[in-house]
């Protein structure tokens, strides 16, 4: 097979693996709508695309089963064979085993397709009416006669005027295909004399039935002579006759033209052959998009490419200060090359993401399988398939996704019967859903099944030797319920074909940790299971976290990073048995020297000096699989968004490196594998089964759900301050000489408009700057009403961090309250009451919310951060706040108190806010409780979501100004409906419903939007 | 035909490479030292944002000890995928390397076939092993090297066993210093 050959079959299977991928959906849809006759042309459209592609190559096998399932659809689609479960199973082990020959389709040849075909005939066969006659003559073949008829050929308009300036003569060619030898061969012998202006090969109608007839033709032009044809083609006379170049043209102007024909094209009876990726694409109503294939090394490169771009970049801005006041226009240009470096950068990035709904649609098979096989009925639903994920991850995801599906379905859940004697619907329902949430995906698997029952985990902990009798007694049941992922765990009593085969749930965890991601498991006995999968939107780049030790510089994956501890303060390195270890909330933890280990020498200094860092200043947490230890730093510089690249065959070796990547300044650094240093420092960990080490992770885990995103600034040298990074839009560094007082007030020009600014030393207890500096940086704030740029000293830093904020030690009006970050007392800003202050006219409420004053609110939030926001800010509104933590909480408050209103975030672990939403409306005695759901990202993703659940509103929850208006809004419409039902002893007057009129309307258009 | 080779030098050892293997040869850069890994791996650069693996080739070649000076040059070889690019029928390496030199000579112009000269069976200092040809230009003798031999990946498995390692480390410190 030569090279054009070779590409020309990878392009059918290529082809053929997309008509496949929309086969299978299509018919699974069938099932539901029997009837639909888009999709059942679809399907057959999609098989003989498939079995016209075969024929061209001589893949009898391939070609003869995807003709037995066109000819099934073929009868459906007349109306002479129904769809039933029976021909739907036949189709889709069809289905199957067309993949498994396409993979290969050199072997498929040896590929026994006797049982697929045997019940396809049979199909066939009952689906015909007795007496009916054969369907025959579909493809008459090719009808003799004076009238040369070129009906199946496509022919261009290029091609016949080349033939006619050429002065090349046209022949219509029949000829047989040999076996063994596909027709291409024959094509390529015609080439050779000529040119093959269109090739088709015709199929037998029936499967397994001959023909005498030739099964292949083909419109060639060559400049030989008539009588030459069978001896140059070694065909019989019979076999070809001249086509005039009149015919020809009489024929393109027919329509014989209106698809653009390729080089070689083959066909069967009359239908078209559908290009893949063009206008149509076969079955299952895929929609119609340009697209153009690209190898990923592409796009890889031009990766590449575009963060070389960004460097340069960095490094004219290096320049820009002493170029712009020099040359005129440069800043401006520069700031438009900024614009397009970014731009194109994060394009770039995202030709590397795919619709998850893709792999989550494959499921559906796989659902459908396991129902049948297990006895259970199973309704699969799937949420946010437009979620994207870098392209790698999703086929790695597949496999343990397939697991944990097998799982719900097997383990989770109860067979029908047992499900209406629970009061449970007969038909299961498992939910599959992506959401994407601060540069992470999140998957989950949830089901309604039975649930894990923690007091058999228990006693398989005990009985598989995995912990001991004592300390399995202390543990809380979702400490039990992480068991389930260490290794040699199965809950199932009894082992199925469908799971519990010894893959369990720790190589699914570890496929996941592979990628970078996590795994989460709830359940609760009898109510169900939920698997969420916490993913890196890309692997290509990395969060990561630049540490300094010696003179050198190393990444530390975020994903791997738990926490930094600064030995600078009380804690300090101790020694047990000679290893290092610190006392991290009351538990050893091993530490590893890196310096030591990477064996880095640096001068022998005692004590600091100028220029080098402290040595062993920080101790990195690093979580690696099971593992928690410690790596000794001298220095924590940055976090870097970073590009990972594999290490040269030279480097490979060494044990303690994952990759390298360049930093934005250029220099290249080595990223630490965590789980490389673990085997290579030979760690030893201590008793993984202590019941304190089990409190510490449950500890660990929910300081993990209050991370947030902190910008550290200063104003003066002595006072640190943070604010949430999501606040902020912006940060400009701006030139002291550019600020310009105007009534009392001062302004700098940003966006072509007057913005103002704010020293933070006039409105809070803060110093000022000991001398003016020459540039300020300013931050500007987001989602206000009117933003004002607050000035600041330096920027410090941008940190993940777990917060745990003192209200109490400093207060005062625009200071949220006050941490501990790195051993220095951090201030955090709370800007709406900061521009209060500074602007009372514009911030202060328009109107006084008589409506909200005195109504107790239930605020469901599991972050810290907004909800002490929140809070503060209902409270500032003179309601009474309860705060919850989560969905369960949230709940059971409500159950017990009674409340006016319920403002609830979205994405909380546990029950998240959709959950408790939906059992709000499901409750008789609150189901007409008025619900406002927030979310920290306000995009419309949820929003459809969120008003199925049940919700009233739906608001982002840092614009308060927007909040307030839309909680007047809610309280008011439900104070005139529902109010005395729930018994509220606060009754809202009609001069607030009227109030509000003007307003509502604003709000319904601004969500609906 | 005529060849040109780029010729270089490792303490008072003349040597060459030819041109049409060479990327380009830059100065000026410090690559990142990667630790752990065999000595003749000298560390990692960034050549406009790939990343080039810089091998010490004096320490490659078995000659004296590793030393950079101002005259200290890496010589960026092609990637067996550039090469293939461009049509030229040699096997280097898949990943893109440099090779740290003491200094650069001049590009040595080689009009006959014929002035190269297989080695003599005695090669002071250098193992013949890494030698393909020698080129006599009046008393000095440029020695043409076998890349595909200089560029063989010699995994010396990093030892395993930690604790005697992190004493080894802290002990011969001296040993291990650039």
């Amino acid at each position: 097979m030569d090279a054009t050959q070779k590409s020309q079959l990878d392009t059918f299977v290529w082809e053929s693996r997309e008509h496949l991928d929309l086969l299978e959906p299509a018919l699974l849809r069938l099932q539901q709508e029997p009837a639909n006759a888009d999709l059942i042309n679809g399907i057959f459209r999609a098989a003989h695309s498939i079995k016209g592609g075969a024929g061209f190559f001589g893949l009898t096998h391939i070609q003869e089963l995807s003709h037995g399932l066109e000819h099934i659809m073929s009868r459906v689609r007349d109306g002479e064979a129904s769809v039933t479960a029976e021909l739907l199973d036949l189709l889709l082990a069809g289905v199957d085993k067309l993949r498994l020959m396409i993979d290969d389709p050199e072997a498929s040849g040896q590929v026994d397709i006797s049982n697929e075909m045997d019940g396809l005939r049979g199909a066939f066969d009952s689906a015909r009416s007795p007496g009916a006659p054969v369907a025959a003559g579909e493809a008459e073949g090719f009808s003799g006669g004076d009238v040369v008829d070129l009906a199946p050929f496509h022919v261009t308009p290029e091609q016949v005027e080349d033939v006619a300036k050429k002065s090349l003569f046209v022949y219509r060619v029949r000829f047989f295909r040999v076996a063994g030898a596909p027709p291409v061969n024959y094509v390529a012998k015609m080439e050779s004399v000529g040119v093959v202006l269109d090739a088709v090969t015709r199929m037998p109608d029936a499967p397994g039935a001959g023909s005498d007839a030739p099964d292949c033709e083909a419109l060639f032009a060559s400049v030989l002579q008539e009588d030459m044809i069978d001896i140059a083609l070694e065909i019989p006379r019979e076999h070809y006759e001249s086509v005039s170049l009149e015919v020809l043209r009489a024929y393109l102007t027919e329509g014989g033209a209106e698809r653009p024909a390729a080089s070689v094209r083959c066909e069967t009876s009359g239908t078209a052959l559908v290009p893949a990726g063009r206008a149509e694409r076969g079955a299952g109503g895929g929609k119609a998009e340009d697209t153009v294939r690209l190898p990923v090394s592409l796009l890889d490169d031009l990766m590449n490419l575009a963060g070389e771009l960004v460097l340069g970049r960095n490094q004219l801005l290096m320049l820009s200060d002493q170029l712009s006041d020099r040359v005129n226009g440069f800043t401006p240009a520069l700031r438009n090359i900024d614009r397009v470096a970014t731009g194109l950068r994060d394009k770039v990035m995202s030709t590397r993401l795919q619709p998850l709904g893709n792999l989550f649609n494959r499921f559906k098979r796989v659902i459908r399988d396991l129902a049948a096989e297990l006895n259970r009925q199973i309704e699969l639903r799937i949420e946010g398939g437009e979620v994207e994920l870098d392209k790698s991850l999703i086929e790695l995801l597949s496999d343990p996704m397939t697991h944990l599906l097998r799982n719900s379905a097997d383990h989770g859940i109860e067979p029908p019967g047992e499900r209406e004697a629970q009061g449970k619907p007969p038909t299961g329902r498992i939910t599959l859903s992506a959401t994407h949430q601060g540069g992470r995906v999140f998957i989950r698997i949830c089901d309604d099944g039975r649930g894990m029952d923690p007091e058999r985990v228990r006693r398989k902990m005990v009985e598989r030797g995995l912990a001991r009798a004592e300390d399995v007694e202390g543990m809380s049941d979702r400490q039990v319920l992480k068991y389930v992922f260490m290794p040699g765990f199965s809950t199932a009593e009894r082992v199925t074909g469908v799971s519990g085969r010894g893959v369990g749930m720790d190589v699914v965890k570890n496929n996941v940790e592979k990628m970078g991601g996590s795994v989460d498991l709830e359940s609760r006995l009898g109510q169900g299971t939920c698997v969420t999968l916490c993913l890196p939107l890309t692997v290509a780049v990395a969060p990561a976290m630049i540490v300094g030790v010696r003179d050198r510089r190393f990444a530390i994956p975020q994903v791997h990073l738990e926490e930094l501890v600064s030995l600078k303060g009380e804690m300090t390195l101790e020694s047990v048995r000679g290893a290092p270890v610190i006392r991290l909330r009351g538990r050893l933890l091993p530490v590893v020297n890196v310096a030591e280990m990477l064996r880095i020498e640096g001068a022998e200094r005692d004590g600091p000096q100028e220029g080098v860092p402290k040595r062993a200043q920080y101790v990195a947490v690093i979580k690696s699989n099971q593992d928690r230890f410690g790596l000794l730093l001298d220095q924590v510089m940055d976090e870097e968004e970073i590009v990972v690249k594999p290490l040269s065959d030279y480097v490979k070796p060494c044990p303690c490196y994952s990759g390298a990547t360049v930093l934005g300044d250029g220099r290249i650094v080595l990223i630490l594998d965590t789980a490389g240093i673990v085997n290579y420092a030979g760690l030893q960990f201590p008793d993984e089964n202590s019941e304190v080490q089990a409190r510490q992770e449950e500890e660990q885990r929910r300081r993990q759900t209050e991370t947030q995103h902190l910008l550290l600034f200063r104003n003066a040298p002595n006072d640190l301050l943070a604010v949430n990074q999501e606040l902020i839009a912006r940060i400009e560094k701006i030139r002291a000489a550019d600020i310009y007082t105007a009534a009392h007030m001062e302004f700098v020009n940003y966006k072509e408009d007057a913005l103002r600014v704010i020293r933070l030393h006039e409105y809070l207890p803060v110093d000022a700057p000991s001398e003016p500096p020459e540039h300020y940086f300013m931050l500007v704030p987001k989602l206000v009403k009117k933003p004002m740029g607050i000035l600041c000293r330096s920027v410090e830093d941008v940190l993940d961090w777990n917060v745990a904020l003192d209200r109490d030690r400093v207060k005062g009006t625009g200071i949220m309250g006050s941490a501990l970050l790195q051993d220095e007392l951090t201030l955090f800003l709370d800007i709406y009451s900061l521009f209060e202050a500074v602007d009372p006219e514009v911030y202060k409420q328009e109107g006084e919310p008589q409506i909200l004053r005195g109504k107790r609110i239930l605020l469901a939030e599991d972050t810290l951060f907004f909800r002490t926001l929140v809070s503060q800010y209902l409270e500032s509104l003179n309601c009474s706040v309860d705060v919850a933590q989560d969905g369960v909480e949230a709940l059971d408050l409500l159950n017990r108190r009674s409340y006016d209103l319920l403002v609830t975030d979205l994405e909380m672990p546990g029950m998240d806010g959709f959950e408790l939403t939906e059992r709000v409306r499901a409750s008789s005695r609150l189901h007409e409780m008025p619900v406002v759901a927030l979310s920290s990202i306000s995009k419309t993703r949820y929003l459809n979501r969120a008003l199925a659940a049940g919700v009233d509103a739906y608001e982002s929850k840092i614009d308060k100004e927007q909040l307030r208006i839309t909680l007047e809004r809610v309280l008011s419409a439900s104070g005139a409906s529902s109010g005395e039902m729930l018994g509220l002893p606060e009754r809202t007057n009609g001069a607030d419903l009227f109030d509000l009129d003007g307003m509502e309307s604003e709000t319904f258009s601004r969500e609906y939007r | 035909m005529a060849r040109q080779f780029i010729t270089f030098y490792i303490g008072e050892e003349w040597l060459g490479v030819d041109i049409l293997l060479v990327t380009e040869v830059c100065h000026g850069v410090t690559p990142t030292p990667v630790d752990l890994c065999p000595d003749y791996v000298f560390g990692l650069m960034n050549l406009r944002g790939k990343i080039i693996t810089v091998l010490d080739l004096a320490c490659k070649l078995g000659l004296a000890g590793r030393s950079i000076t101002p005259a200290s040059r890496i010589i960026v070889l092609k990637s067996n995928a550039e090469l293939a690019r461009q049509n030229i029928h040699a096997t280097l390496s898949n990943d893109p390397v440099g090779l740290l030199v003491d200094r650069v000579g001049d590009v040595l112009v080689v009009e006959e076939e014929h002035e190269l000269e297989e080695a003599p069976a005695h090669l002071a200092g250098l193992d013949g092993y890494f030698v393909d040809r020698v080129v006599r230009v009046e008393h000095a003798l440029m020695t043409v090297l076998r890349l595909p031999e200089v560029l063989v990946v010699t995994g010396e498995e990093p030892p395993t066993d930690v604790e005697t390692d992190l004493n080894a480390g802290m002990d011969d410190k001296e040993a291990h210093s650039e």
